[in-house]
């Protein structure tokens, strides 16, 4: 993954080696608009390709798009789902993001044969999903202007979005880059490589400050000097005390481990604009083998 | 019967943990049959204590707040009895710096190490010092911060590049670090468990690593990639040892009821002292519940010598 959305090539070539290894995938999902950690958007020309890719290999794409109307400025490009014509892609949607994310109520778009084993498989899994609230959803969009209501949002969050990347501007070092969305709800951020986002959590807690860190995003130990930051749930104002927080403890580890090697100093930024788009989020794609559950996990007590 | 308050949860970075073994505990005493109030402890914990009037406490809180000392100061303040050690023991043994002070003195092997205040780092150039420190420990070096449970914030430095990141995580769980030297080897824990007799070290616990020649050191600690053996298959002379240096420690901090020692023995057969836990986990994978298992006392008959350990302190105590 980089600045423009998932890298097409590396997914080839993954597929290549997986054919190789006689493994076939079941599906390649993706949330092609504003990445959940990352932020960032695919291209459209590697939505074209992905849709290409999935069609001469005949390979079904999960298309989760819970952000994709969350967007600030700019124009979105076409849905995965759009370009395939609904053969080889599935697209999800969410109320969650749009009308209330306690709703729990989303949507999907798919080939009629692929429907229908969802269908088979939403039942087995929960006899359906509550008619209740489904009717009211539905009331819902027909009568009201949800349209205005996800503008408002938009405007809301578009706000704090500003907010966190004017504080990180003028709090995060100049050694820290960051993604800068066009939409959705997440700010990608990556460190020196010293810092170790996990026991940098365990300091900003202790100033009531709480981020994601990067590791959570991989499954092969990657990402361990980076953090998602959230700006959806905190009003601007505490956007900006939380990301000083954040920031001074970063600059805290970056000045010890400079008087422990001599060799880096923190330098304070002076006017720097957070750096748009240019962050590479994350190294190519490989394949992680998960490992296989063996009964119970054990672990000590520890304490 | 009695009225017990397991006290669990807290804010400490081992709550999940505590959770898992308060709740254990809970159904245990309801076995037992004593009426059982689950406290999670917060900023309530006081006016709950008042109101539940219990007869006593079960201590299951890990790290932070209740195995240092700070629950069990209160609970003093209460004049409430409780479980395991009291407040001197555990401010001792949550400390490793004094831990490992205490034992040297008293002629307790334990790993060499060296440790340090960040403001030393910062306020007395104690950076310069680190090479002579490295050159003294060999590489590897495990950093560790002075005051954590469990492994949180432990690194393994292989050589001199790695110690100042190892040095800045481990500062974000305490303002104390120590640099130890790496004792490679075989990872023991001894569990002590006091009775009628006195205190008693159960079977010796050995977590070994399930892929061979692994050296990562921070696996060590990942689900899935320890296994646990007990009793650990050792010559008798060196399980003897391990029992004698875990109740030698436990007898140095003051610990009170039950506690857990870790230990290294290395490829001479030399044994070494880690550290102590005052509360060591009581989940149904932990390795006290495992040792005293492995001794035939059942996890609801260790709950209940635990509890009467705690009713007969504070009745042996002066008014």
């Amino acid at each position: 993954m980089d600045a423009e959305g998932m890298r097409v090539d590396l997914l080839e070539d993954t597929l290549d080696r997986l054919e190789r290894d006689g493994r076939r995938p079941k599906f390649i999902y993706t949330v092609p608009s504003f990445q959940n950690p990352a932020g960032v958007t695919m291209s459209l020309a590697r939505r074209k390709r992905l849709v290409e890719v999935a069609a001469e290999r005949e390979l079904l794409v999960l298309e989760d798009n819970p952000y994709g109307l969350l967007r600030y400025e700019g124009e979105a490009p076409e849905p995965l789902y759009g370009l395939d014509g609904g053969v080889y892609v599935m697209y999800l949607g969410t109320f969650s993001k749009i009308l209330s994310p306690g709703i729990r109520l989303g949507w999907v778009v798919a080939p009629p044969p692929v429907l229908e084993k969802i269908n088979l498989g939403k039942q087995e899994a929960d006899l359906c999903t509550s008619t209740l609230s489904q009717l009211m959803v539905q009331a819902y969009f027909e009568l009201s202007d949800w349209r205005e209501y996800v503008r408002s949002l938009t405007a809301i969050y578009r706000g704090r979005r500003d907010a966190m990347l004017a504080a990180m501007a003028e709090h995060f070092p100049s050694q820290a880059e960051w993604t800068h969305p066009a939409g959705g709800l997440f700010i990608w951020a990556t460190l020196p490589d010293f810092i170790d986002t996990d026991d940098l959590l365990v300091r900003a807690l202790r100033d009531n400050v709480a981020f994601v860190p990067g590791s959570g995003a991989y499954l092969d130990g990657r990402g361990h000097n980076s953090m998602r930051l959230n700006f959806s749930g905190s009003d601007e104002e505490r956007i900006r005390e939380g990301v000083r927080r954040i920031g001074e403890a970063i600059r805290e580890q970056l000045e010890l481990y400079g008087t422990l090697t001599g060799e880096f100093k923190a330098v304070p930024v002076e006017g720097a604009e957070a750096d748009a788009g240019q962050t590479d989020p994350g190294a190519g794609a490989r394949v992680v083998e998960l490992r296989r559950r063996e009964g119970r996990p054990r672990r000590a007590g520890g304490a | 019967m009695s009225r017990v308050a397991v006290l669990k949860g807290g804010r400490s970075l081992e709550r999940q943990v505590s959770l898992r073994s308060g709740a254990r505990v809970e159904a245990a005493i309801k076995r037992l049959g004593h009426e059982v109030v689950p406290i999670d402890v917060g900023v309530d914990l006081i006016e709950r204590l008042r109101a539940e009037s219990p007869d006593v406490c079960f201590v299951a809180l890990h790290g932070r707040d209740g195995e240092d000392g700070t629950v069990q100061e209160l609970l003093e303040i209460l004049d409430l009895p409780y479980t395991g050690s009291g407040v001197p023991a555990c401010a001792r043994a949550m400390d490793k710096v004094l831990t490992k002070h205490m034992l040297l003195e008293a002629g307790v092997p334990t790993p060499e190490f060296f440790a340090f205040t960040q403001m030393a780092f910062r306020e007395l150039g104690a950076a310069e010092a680190l090479p002579i420190i490295e050159e003294r420990l060999d590489f590897p070096i495990v950093v560790k911060p002075s005051s954590q449970g469990s492994a949180l914030g432990i690194k393994f430095a292989r050589s001199a590049a790695d110690v100042p990141a190892a040095l800045v995580s481990a500062f974000s769980y305490d303002a104390r670090v120590l640099l130890e030297r790496h004792v490679k080897g075989r990872d023991l824990a001894v569990s002590v468990l006091d009775g009628d007799g006195g205190p008693r070290a159960l079977p010796v616990v050995e977590a070994v690593p399930r892929e061979e020649d692994f050296y990562d050191f921070e696996a060590r600690y990942e689900i899935g990639r320890t296994e646990f053996v007990c009793p650990a298959e050792l010559p008798g002379a060196v399980a003897e040892r391990a029992a004698e240096l875990a109740l030698a420690t436990y007898g140095i901090l003051g610990l009170h009821g039950f506690g857990r020692v870790d230990l290294m023995l290395d490829e001479a057969d030399e044994l070494y002292v880690l550290e102590a836990n005052p509360i060591p986990g009581l989940t149904d994978t932990s390795l006290l519940p495992m040792a005293a298992e492995a001794a035939d006392i059942g996890f609801d008959e260790l709950v209940g010598r635990i509890l009467e350990l705690a009713l007969a302190r504070a009745a042996a105590a002066p008014a």
